[in-house]
């Protein structure tokens, strides 16, 4: 395991959806932990319940949507317990996010120039003229041409690509310690796609930023991530060095998963196919909830809920898996 | 050489983006037209299956369209066993069942309010492919078992589906027709990667069993190189490469089809930095000049920002790119 202490520590957090009339689980016990500067994958298909780990992390669930149990700490300190107005002030300050579609984080009647330069008078001792040169400067780095003139421009003004790299600029404007990026490239072509991946480990990489990098698509978990966790309804079944988990999946769905993945020069007659579909919340079965469509699946893993165990740092909650208890 | 099944040539497709009357007389501005598709070529051979492939917004959707004869080309002409489109297409052509569409979006296309046997026993009533109500049924349920779903799913409507359930069921439609060629754009672009897996399996082996002839839309050059035989890749409404599968994949000879390939992410080289391509897209209403690809490209030179180069043939395939010779 990693000797530094965690920047982030989630531990157990299960969330549900409550309404009168019913309490449907969506996480079910996700415990994972994000170094200082390290990109950490969240992977897995849609349904998951990645983009509710990424909205739990950075107090963005809205009723009916709450935390059900569990513990959220960020820099040692408890975040999933705090007060609205004290959430929003860590949001931002040193978590940010970055959504999928850039519009989501940039006002449309702001000029760019103004939404990032008051980031950074909210977040940073700059004001004035000093915060201008700041978000000229944020600008810059990002990889906007001209960066002094862009300022007065607006969002719709820009690029899609363009644009992704201004919410960029817009979640470093406070010097986050963490930046939960929801998907972050998948609306862009693949050329701009490679674009912001390079941009985005290049930027963390110089200002030791920590990322949590929730996307669907293994390739872009395998060019960013140093540590991939792999989620399926719910629950994370395996996390590990990316390397390792490409190299040597031990959860049968992240098998399953990656052979099923086509790849430029493979020339295979058929994909592997996972048979089936992953459950919907309402309807997760007892044990492993992956269980109805593992080709390895035992009587056990009807009944028992397999937890995260393995060694080096690479885990899997597999009854199957090397470093599990016997029954 | 026998006649190709769909034969493709000079199409163009242009639409009219002018602003509102009113704006372009106090702007002074003219009537602006945005050419989608500007010249193209390409046959497919029956039994084949050609892949176009390209960023969004390069044309694919609209060659799609105009090859279906869901909107009229601008120019050129689109050929299905060697008649015009348009007569094909006509109400009452024997032909008009044989070319099927298959879309991304699967829930768009179905109709919510039928049960998935009233739709897809309805081409097979239109076109009287079974003469009573017992064989309709007995074709459906074997349809649908043929793309993996369960004859007791005709009772049911689409939303009790998940995605890629629904794309059987869209298949399963194409399939009542007793198609030949099948024009599916983006078919697996908003589907998780091991549903992805089933349907193109799926796609592979209905094609072996009814002889099926692909025209394969996608973004996705890992999904082309696994199910073309032919492809060609599209930018700004061109085809600027074009060969057969094994030949543009081990040998890729225009610049931007490099790009491509260098941007696509696999699962090798964990961590690899790679060269990252320059700039985006330009806006379709107005390309560049010369080449459209010459802003980006690693290789212009004053040639490729005045000429246009023309798709010709090289290295086994055909490209548009002044220098392919030089860059080896
Ligand atoms: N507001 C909500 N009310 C009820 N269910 C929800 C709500 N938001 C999300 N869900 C459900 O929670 C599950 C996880 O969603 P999400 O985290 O968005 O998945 P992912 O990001 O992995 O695609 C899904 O089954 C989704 O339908
Ligand atoms: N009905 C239309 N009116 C105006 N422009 C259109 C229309 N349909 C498509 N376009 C434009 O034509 C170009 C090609 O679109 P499309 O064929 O959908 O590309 P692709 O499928 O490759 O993403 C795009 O610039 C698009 O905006
Ligand atoms: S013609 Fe010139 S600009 Fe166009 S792709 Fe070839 S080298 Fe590049
Ligand atoms: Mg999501
Ligand atoms: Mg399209």
């Amino acid at each position: 395991m990693t000797a530094a202490p965690a920047l982030l520590e989630v531990r157990d957090l299960h969330v549900a959806v409550r309404t009168a009339f019913e309490r449907v689980p969506i996480l079910r016990g996700v415990s994972l932990d994000v170094a200082p500067g390290e990109i950490l994958g969240v992977v897995g298909e849609s349904g998951a319940g990645k983009s509710m780990i990424g909205s739990a992390v950075t107090g963005l669930l809205e009723p009916p949507l709450v935390i059900a149990g569990g513990e959220i700490r960020f820099a040692g300190r408890r975040i999933d317990d705090l007060p609205r107005e004290q959430l929003r002030r860590l949001r931002g300050a040193e978590i940010a996010t970055i959504f999928q579609d850039p519009l989501t984080s940039l006002n449309p009647v702001f000029t760019i120039g103004r939404q990032l330069a008051e980031t950074i008078e909210l977040h940073t001792d700059l004001k004035g003229a000093a915060a201008r040169d700041e978000a000229a400067a944020l600008l810059a780095r990002v990889g906007i041409p001209a960066p002094a003139e862009r300022l007065a421009s607006y969002p719709h003004e820009f690029s899609g690509g363009m644009r992704q790299r201004v919410v960029i600029a817009l979640a470093l404007a406070g010097r986050p310690k963490l930046i939960v990026a929801d998907e972050p490239t998948t609306a862009l072509d693949v050329s701009v796609q490679w674009q912001i991946i390079q941009l985005l480990r290049d930027l963390c990489e110089e200002c030791g930023t920590a990322v949590i990098l929730i996307t669907h698509d293994m390739g872009v978990i395998a060019a960013l991530a140093g540590r991939v966790a792999v989620a399926y309804a719910g629950r994370i079944v395996e996390i590990g060095p990316t390397r390792d988990v490409i190299a040597d999946p031990a959860h049968p769905y992240t098998r399953g998963l990656m052979a099923s993945i086509p790849e430029i020069g493979q020339r295979r007659h058929r994909l592997t196919q996972i048979p089936g579909a992953m459950p919907r919340p309402t309807a997760v079965p007892a044990g492993c909830a992956f269980a109805p469509r593992c080709p390895s699946v035992m009587d056990r893993c009807r009944v028992d809920l397999p937890v995260l165990a393995g060694a080096d740092g690479h885990a899997a909650a597999c009854w199957l898996a090397p470093g599990v208890p016997a029954a | 050489m026998t006649a190709p099944l769909l034969d493709v040539r000079d199409l163009h497709k242009a639409f009219d983006v002018s602003a509102p009357l009113v704006a372009r007389l106090l702007s002074g501005q003219g009537r602006r037209t945005l050419r989608a598709v500007d010249g193209i070529d390409f046959a497919i051979p029956a039994g084949g299956t050609l892949a176009l492939v390209g960023e969004s917004g390069c044309g694919k959707s609209t060659v799609a369209r105009c090859v279906a004869g869901l909107v009229p080309p601008t120019a050129g002409s689109v050929l299905y066993r060697g008649a015009p489109i348009a007569e094909v297409r006509r109400a009452g052509s024997p032909l008009r069942h044989e070319i099927q569409m298959i879309f991304q979006d699967p829930y768009g296309s179905l109709n919510p309010r039928w049960r998935v046997g009233r739709t897809v026993a309805d081409p097979i009533l239109a076109l009287g492919l079974a003469p009573s109500r017992a064989e309709v049924r007995d074709r459906v349920a074997k349809i649908l078992e043929d793309v993996g779903l369960s004859p007791a799913d005709a009772e049911k409507y689409p939303h009790q589906f998940s995605g890629g359930q629904r794309q059987r069921i869209a298949v399963a439609r194409a399939l009542a027709a007793a198609p030949a060629l099948i024009v599916c754009d983006e078919p697996t672009s908003a589907l998780d990667v091991s549903v992805q897996a089933q349907i193109l399996n799926l796609m592979k082996d209905l094609q072996a069993a009814h002889g099926l002839t692909y025209l394969f839309i996608s973004h996705n050059l890992a999904v082309v190189d696994h199910m073309a035989d032919r492809v060609a890749v599209m930018y700004l409404g061109r085809i600027v490469e074009t060969a057969d599968r094994d030949t543009l994949f081990a040998r890729p000879a225009h610049p931007y089809t490099r790009t491509l390939m260098g941007s696509a992410l696999g699962l090798g080289d964990v961590g690899r930095r790679r060269e990252v391509p320059k700039g985006e897209v330009p806006n379709p209403i107005d390309p560049p000049p010369g080449c459209t690809f010459h802003p980006r490209c690693p290789h212009a030179t004053a040639l490729c920002r005045t000429e246009a180069p023309a798709l010709r043939a090289f290295g086994g395939g055909r490209v548009a790119c002044h220098h392919a010779e030089t860059l080896g």
